[in-house]
């Protein structure tokens, strides 16, 4: 059954400078549906939701909400009209509330006094507007924390919460949900798939874009694949059109082929080769007595709940976070001076400094903030980090060369962009991500720590991302990977180490029977 | 597959796209990369070109004020050249704090305060090695106090900057008062020592200034500190977790900048070897005006210039002359009035096409 139209996008063409974001496409959204959006990092599904929301402006091209034109001005004012868009980065304001971040250009709703004509003055009640957005966070099913809450002290993964709770308070017709889910846990999750449920059953309507296809599959009543600015395909799942390959095939343009994670199952590492190891180290409340021993050759997967700890361990092992107790060593070999004889001698990591010198590379989850400068060229993230790989007596930079090493990685990671001078901030999220990837692989670090490595990456490149970090293995590296995904930890790991409320619960070794169901019961 | 193909793959085909006419237009890849990287060039050289064009706008200008009122117009370029100078190579270093996202008010009084001990140095020995020497660690002890006070009371280095400003002035007033006779109320050589030297020659000047901006570009440009200041002033966070010590950097970035203060201060005594309370005090409005109007962002980081220095200190100066010969726009108060609301419009004009983006510090 086809439903109602409640907007359209004709024609539309959207130019970033000399790049074309979006060429020509024609859009439409039903009530009652969850539309999908889908396609290859920077295929233009953001820059088409942003120009729906106001957050950019088109070239060409025409936008109809309820049959009528549609030309937003804004985010805030397209929110205040109808259409809410949650966006792919951080969008909440630091130093703030919760509430205020909620009621964020409205706190005059709750001031103290109403006129006659319906608007209000005076000072804000604050107790008002708190209660106002612990309602907001109650209806949507939060509780952990409330509309008084400092927004510093809630974690990346639930300020993306506030961020849907700021949509939701205001009702919208259309509900635009831009990449959220890989930033929240869980339960983040479960909340967010049961108000777009809930929207589609108030015949309401609901884009959701993401790179997970079987949670696209299973949330989206019809999919359309986007790539290179061009609508390739719409599928319907009421038709029976789902077919992963197909998708697939439509979001990259040729047939995937090969292994998706590592198809081997010999997880044995030479536990006599530890590469770096974590003692009794403590750290707040965020995890105590923690141990942990990385070898050679190891893919370790570290998984959790979002809060357990682990993104914390992963920027403890890269001396990151100053221990309380314990402490962090690398091994390597060493001339020992007085027996003049080779042995392994441990280096303490307690500064990113001493890690990197050390031969160590971390890419953290928080990609905007700490794993790349957006305000910065491709060239300068890139090279930054190898600065010694192309410097002529340790200290000189020949621009050739460093363009050069800058080229190479770009290359290497298909990194989609015009010149490796263009800024990172125009660059899609997964094309962020091969950036803050590029920066490490260039430097040809011995131990790489990621943290959520494939977030907001595409299905094509995440394989070959798999794929590149299994070839590391085998040249002798060792890799760190945290993730929240317990598909790509049983598929990429040697070890396995399971982390709860801070504390290690559980270590598996690779194995062909290793199932989720058996982690969980572990992480929660 | 092999490693180096891995990401190859990946790449896509492009999609067909079909004119208005409804016929499939055709281009490739490579022509379509070609275009947007001359578009991105033609970008990058207008963003680049434009505050020279300014610069050469008002020397026109200037040129022809001169010529029509028949002045000797050598001299007039060099006495502007002299009224652009201190505050040029005091900018090229204070590139490098712009650069870090932060900045230094109090430059200009450690240039008096350099000036300062210089003099009474040169006065008390006679001794020119030891002058130098001494006008160079006086402008960097300054400096390396500025960072230490900042860093105990975890102040931002420009808070800091402001209250040593103040410091520095008083400093040279007690020194001013110690050292001079009664009634005076400067530190003076008179008649000026360096009068027959080549250090009292605008070459010397000229000398100073090409030098020191070398030597500084080629920091900025080609050493591994430059390219560290330059992504530690777009995102601290990121730098810290890429092995950039905020503290070591920050430090390098001060010592250059002293040494340009140290260098300003010794070209001053040889031009005039008179300190009083106010020398300098201008200054450092003026070199955070002159990098501003050169074309370098409010934000630091990657969009940093060093030339920006050179020609925001000198399109000041050429400004000042140009406001100078008319009789409506010649007082200070006006000139300096004049220079605020540029480096408000030119605040406000790159806050518009990027500031929102950067981090708060």
């Amino acid at each position: 059954m086809e439903h109602e139209v409640i907007f359209e996008v004709k024609n539309c063409t959207k130019r970033f400078g000399p790049t074309t974001a979006l060429n020509h496409v024609n859009f439409t959204i039903r009530r009652g549906e969850i539309t999908g959006l889908i396609g290859e990092n920077g295929s233009g599904k953001s820059t088409l939701s942003a120009i729906m929301t106001g957050i950019y402006s088109r070239n060409e091209g025409e936008m109809f909400f309820k049959g009528k034109p549609w030309e937003p001005k804004s985010m805030i004012w397209s929110m205040n009209n109808g259409i809410g868009i949650i966006v792919q980065e951080k969008g909440t304001i630091a130093n703030i509330t919760v509430a205020e971040n909620i009621f964020l250009g409205e706190a005059s709703k709750f001031a103290m006094f109403k006129t006659k004509k319906g608007t209000y003055w005076g000072p804000i009640i604050r107790k008002r507007m708190n209660d106002a957005a612990d309602q907001v966070l109650k209806e949507m099913g939060e509780t952990k924390f409330h509309g008084a809450t400092p927004i510093n002290l809630v974690n990346f993964q639930d300020q993306k919460l506030i961020e849907i709770a700021k949509v939701i308070a205001k009702k919208p017709e259309i509900l635009i949900v831009d990449e959220t889910s890989t930033a929240l846990s869980q339960h983040g999750r479960d909340i967010l798939y049961s108000l777009i449920h809930k929207m589609r059953s108030e015949n309401k309507a609901v884009v959701f874009i993401s790179h997970d296809l079987d949670e696209i599959m299973e949330q989206c009543d019809t999919l359309t694949v986007l790539r290179d600015g061009n609508i390739i395909r719409t599928f319907d799942k009421e038709k029976g059109e789902y077919n992963p390959d197909k998708i697939k095939e439509s979001m990259i343009g040729r047939e995937l082929k090969g292994d998706y994670y590592r198809s081997d199952y010999d997880g044995t590492v030479d536990e006599s080769k530890v590469v770096l190891s974590m003692k009794h180290a403590v750290a707040g409340n965020i995890f105590k007595d923690f141990n942990l021993k990385l070898h050679k050759g190891e893919i370790l997967g570290i998984g959790g709940l979002s809060e357990c700890g682990m993104h914390e361990v992963g920027k403890a092992l890269f001396g990151a976070i100053p221990l309380d107790a314990g402490s962090v060593y690398g091994y390597k070999k060493a001339i020992n001076k007085k027996t003049n004889k080779e042995e392994i001698k441990g280096y303490p990591i307690s500064s990113p400094e001493k890690a990197i010198e050390f031969g160590i590379g971390y890419a953290s989850k928080d990609r905007d903030i700490e794993s790349l400068n957006l305000d910065a060229p491709i060239k300068d993230n890139i090279a930054i980090a190898g600065l010694d790989k192309f410097a002529t007596a340790k200290f000189f930079i020949n621009p050739k060369n460093e363009t050069k090493y800058v080229k190479k990685q770009a290359d290497f990671l298909s990194i989609k962009c015009a010149s490796v001078d263009q800024y990172v901030s125009a660059l899609s999220g997964g094309n962020k991500q091969k950036v803050a990837f590029a920066k490490w692989i260039g430097k040809d670090c011995d131990i790489l720590i990621l943290d959520c490595p494939t977030r907001g990456v595409d299905i094509g490149v995440k394989q070959s991302m798999y794929q590149l970090m299994y070839s590391l293995k085998k040249q002798g590296k060792s890799i760190i990977m945290i993730s929240e995904e317990l598909a790509e930890l049983i598929g990429m790991s040697d070890t396995l180490a399971i982390i709860k409320d801070g504390k290690l619960t559980k270590t598996f070794k690779r194995s062909k029977d290793l199932s989720e169901s058996e982690i969980i019961k572990y992480m929660i | 597959m092999s490693i180096k193909n891995l990401f190859k793959n990946n790449k896509t085909v492009e999609a067909p796209k079909t004119n208005a006419n409804g016929t499939i237009e055709v281009e490739s890849q490579e022509e379509k990369k070609e275009k947007t990287l001359k578009a991105f060039s033609r970008q990058k050289l207008l963003g680049n070109l434009l505050p020279f064009v300014g610069l050469v706008v008002l020397f026109v200008f200037y040129s022809f004020i001169v010529l029509n009122e028949g002045y000797l117009y050598e001299d007039a370029l060099w006495a502007t050249f002299d009224r652009g100078v201190y505050v040029a190579i005091m900018a090229i270093g204070a590139s490098f704090l712009f650069t870090l996202g932060q900045f230094d008010l109090s430059l200009g009084s450690a240039m008096g305060l350099s000036a300062a001990t210089a003099l009474l140095v040169y006065r008390g020995t006679g001794n020119l090695g030891l002058t130098i020497v001494v006008c160079l660690l006086t402008a960097i002890i300054v400096s390396v106090l500025n960072i230490v006070f900042s860093s105990i009371l975890r102040v931002p280095i420009f808070i800091m900057s402001i209250a040593m400003m103040t410091v520095l002035q008083k400093v040279i007033l007690g020194l001013i008062s110690a050292f001079s006779s009664s009634g005076e109320s400067s530190i003076n050589l008179s008649p000026n020592p360096f009068n027959d030297t080549f250090m009292y020659t605008k070459w010397f000047r000229l000398v100073i200034l090409i030098a020191y901006f070398v030597i500084c570009f080629i920091i900025f440009r080609y050493l591994k500190f430059g390219r560290k200041a330059k992504f530690l002033g777009g995102n601290p966070f990121c730098a810290r977790l890429t092995g950039i010590s905020p503290r070591t950097n920050s430090i390098i970035a001060f010592l250059i900048c002293a040494i340009g203060v140290g260098l300003t201060a010794l070209t001053f005594v040889a031009e005039t070897p008179i300190v009083t309370s106010a020398t300098g005090t201008t200054y450092g409005m003026d070199i955070m005006v002159a990098i501003v109007i050169g074309g370098m962002p409010m934000s630091g980081g990657a969009r940093s210039k060093i030339t920006a220095s050179v020609c925001g200190a000198f399109t000041l100066a050429f400004l000042e002359a140009v406001l100078r010969a008319f009789p409506e726009t010649s007082g200070e108060g006006m000139i300096q009035i004049v220079k605020a609301v540029l480096f408000i419009v030119l605040v406000f004009m790159s806050s518009w096409s990027y500031r929102g983006k950067t981090l708060p510090r």
